[in-house]
């Protein structure tokens, strides 16, 4: 793998990584809270409820 | 005309609601029928939102399940409570009035536990009684007659014991009956208020379109409490029963009696004949329990600090000497994983994004796993057994004197793994200047995503030596302290200034002591765990690459040193914009990347550092975090990471608000923006204003 490849590949990545980091912060703005990864049974409760 | 079978309706699922006191074991219940692993612990105050899940009745039908916060009454004195009142009393646009529901007592205060099941029985809903902690009250000498019970009340009673799983069944074969009686509920409100309650309940009918059962209750409730509490979702009375309650207490108040008080009197003279048969002391030398024993010294004035400091001070003693070997394990795996990267690949910005970025990054961060899992072990431990209550007993003294609410002291405790969770569980203040209080101190709590900083800058102080275990150990009880007194300090100051408000009363009920469940400790621990992990490889994970590409864009040129490049990069660029400010504390720009870039969560500061020093490191090779640290030195050659830098910074992260969604949810909780921003203004501020005292005078003293 060429260095030029590797670039782009690597900005690629980048890109995603700040696609998702987006859309994690813009979910938390609509829906404040600890985004289920502070061990408050969030995660459950949303299951529960799609149930 | 009959109607084609695959045309009628499917039944409904039926909707059970579990009420109780304040920790009668409701969410054990809960989670035993659901199969779900909400929290529990041997406090009250534990479960502040209605949780729902699904059980299976016997036959296999699904039936939902509404877990309740705890209330001592349908008059409802906190927003936790007045969920239960309003899920109960069908105010709530978004959840369902339970069809059924469950009422949980526990056997040791019966009494008590009977005034809410009382008010629940006139709403004329179906009622299953579960008797719980039976064991509890077989040791304190007192014996329940549950067969009694259920002849005299007319509903199912069932005698049970939910740590243990005992009357699990029995409740579940209840729930999964087609039918069930209404209770022979016989309660006579005196002749004087009758036609109050008549002319109330009429209205609720006809304005409020309430059925006639729940509003013969709803009218005793507002008569009792006037009902002044109303949170986000719960429906408002009509402007007709309004008028009509508050010409009844205009008529009260002319006469001068009250009422309320006779129709409170009146339910305890129910209960108090319905007990007196029901529950028998079978041994009356049984006075002092093992708990009260127990209770003599862990809440003395001198023994109960003691015992505390002792606790702490054994846990932060396992935490560096338990995990030693596991976190060597890890950072060895790490250190193969980037060289094995290094050597298979050939040099590209992808090989240095993979190594530099996320491996590092990633990697720094999870290294402190064993450290984590053993904290959340001892606080599991400590709460199943119910010495948390005791604790909170203890600090309410000092609290106290600082004025604030001891029922503050678990949202307070809850912050130590989270602060988010303990904001949330201020719901259960009743007092709201209170509740703000303490919303604006928890941050100052050491959580758990402070751990990681705290000990990478421990292991930091001494460059190429060991650090003396007591030190360690003696660094992380003063960070927790420093935290902790922080926060009493400042809920001093903005009682005495912005939220002036009567000294507080607490009335705590000290749960009896318990063989802590295992399975439960284990479970919360690994949970946590495991939360840990997924945050490291999502959040973490993309700060970390979006961090390394900031650091290696814009290229300075292929002549250019590795420090070269991230001076100049868009990271040097920011960390030299805020040198200027953060230069006093002794820290330098890189330092001010880690610190910008922690605002998304603290623990990412290591990560940071992994990022911004690893890519000084040669090519081959991927060098620990501690030694590039250590190598680190400002432009002139001193060294960076002085002991007293790494103090200073620890001591940044105990002040600093630096948690995107803590700021969040207080937003949420005050329903504002100006908390918040006031609380990220006075946390950081302090924490630069007590950063730049510790690191002067300790620079002008020779540190």
């Amino acid at each position: 793998m060429n260095a030029d490849f590797q670039t782009v590949v690597a900005l690629l990545v980048v890109a995603g990584a700040v696609i998702y980091l987006v859309r994690a912060a813009l979910k938390t703005r609509a829906k404040p809270g600890c985004g289920s990864d502070c061990g408050c049974g969030a995660d459950d409760f949303k299951k529960a409820l799609k149930r | 005309m009959s109607v084609p079978i695959h045309l009628k309706a499917a039944p409904r699922a039926p909707v059970y609601a579990f009420v109780g006191n304040p920790n009668c074991g409701k969410s054990t219940l809960f989670n035993a029928l659901t199969g779900l692993k909400q929290k529990v612990g041997n406090y009250p105050g534990v479960t502040v939102e209605r949780k729902v899940g699904t059980a299976y009745s016997q036959h296999g039908q699904a039936m939902t399940v509404i877990d309740l916060p705890g209330a001592y009454s349908l008059a409802a004195r906190s927003p936790d409570e007045a969920v239960t009142r309003d899920v109960l009393l069908g105010r709530r646009a978004d959840t369902q009035m339970p069809d059924r529901i469950v009422c949980i007592v526990d056997a040791t205060n019966l009494e008590r536990n009977l005034y809410l099941v009382h008010q629940i029985l006139d709403l004329g809903r179906p009622v299953i009684l579960v008797v719980n902690m039976m064991d509890l009250a077989t040791a304190a000498g007192l014996k329940v007659r549950t067969a009694r019970l259920e002849k005299e009340l007319g509903i199912p009673v069932i005698a049970c014991e939910a740590s243990r799983g005992k009357g699990v069944i029995e409740l579940k074969l209840a729930m999964s009956r087609a039918e069930l009686s209404l209770a022979k509920h016989r309660w006579d409100v005196p002749a004087a208020i009758a036609p109050a309650v008549s002319e109330l309940q009429a209205a609720l009918q006809d304005s409020d379109r309430k059925p006639p059962l729940i509003a013969r209750a709803e009218a005793l409730l507002l008569l009792t409490d006037q009902d002044p509490l109303r949170v986000a979702g719960s429906q408002p009375l009509s402007a007709q029963t309004s008028g009509i309650l508050a010409n009844w207490k205009k008529r009260w108040e002319a006469e001068g009696t009250d009422w309320s008080g006779a129709l409170v009197a009146a339910r305890y003279d129910a209960i108090g004949r319905l007990v007196a048969d029901m529950v028998e002391r079978v041994d009356t030398a049984l006075d002092e329990t093992t708990s009260d024993r127990i209770d003599s010294y862990v809440t003395h004035p001198v023994w109960g600090w003691t015992i505390l400091g002792g606790i702490m001070a054994l846990l932060f003693l396992s935490i560096f000497t338990l995990a030693e070997y596991p976190m060597n394990f890890i950072d060895e795996q790490v250190a193969w994983l980037a060289d094995a990267v290094k050597n298979s690949m050939a040099p590209g910005d992808l090989r240095d994004l993979i190594t530099d970025g996320a491996i590092a990054g990633v990697g720094g961060v999870v290294i402190f796993l064993p450290q984590i899992l053993i904290l959340f072990f001892f606080i599991g431990l400590l709460e199943s057994t119910g010495y948390m209550a005791r604790a909170a007993f203890i600090m309410d003294r000092l609290m106290s004197r600082v004025g604030l609410n001891g029922k503050s002291f678990i949202p307070l405790l809850s912050s130590y793994a989270c602060a988010i969770p303990g904001i949330m569980a201020t719901r259960t203040i009743e007092e709201p200047k209170d509740r703000l209080v303490t919303i604006l101190v928890a941050p100052f709590m050491s959580c758990s995503a402070r751990l990681p900083v705290y000990l990478l800058m421990i292991a930091a102080l001494v460059p190429g030596g060991e650090v003396p275990l007591l030190t360690k150990v003696g660094l992380m009880l003063l960070m927790y302290a420093l935290g902790t007194f922080g926060a009493f300090g400042f809920a001093w100051f903005f009682k005495k200034t912005l939220l002036r408000g009567a000294p507080p009363l607490m009335i705590m009920e000290l749960p009896p002591y318990r063989l802590p469940r295992l399975r439960d400790v284990i479970y919360h621990m690994a949970e946590r765990g495991w939360l840990f992990l997924k945050r490291a490889g999502t959040i973490i994970l993309g700060i970390s690459i979006v961090l390394w590409f900031l650091t290696a864009y814009p290229k300075a040129g292929d002549d250019a040193t590795p420090g070269e490049q991230i001076a100049q990069s868009f990271a040097g660029q920011a960390g030299h914009a805020l040198e200027p400010v953060i230069e006093p504390l002794g820290f330098n720009w890189e330092i001010g990347i880690g610190l910008i870039s922690s605002f998304a969560a603290r623990e990412v500061f290591v990560s940071a550092m992994s990022v911004v020093f690893n890519v000084e490191e040669d090519e081959e090779n991927t060098a620990p975090l501690l030694d590039a640290l250590h190598a680190a030195t400002w432009a002139d050659g001193r060294p960076l990471f002085t002991p007293l830098v790494c103090l200073t910074l620890m001591i940044f992260y105990v002040f600093a608000m630096q948690c995107v969604s803590t700021v969040a949810v207080v937003k949420r909780e005050t329903n504002s923006w100006r908390w918040p921003l006031f609380q990220i203004a006075y946390m950081t501020g302090t924490a630069w204003i007590v950063c730049l005292l510790v690191y002067q005078v300790g620079t002008a003293l020779g540190f």
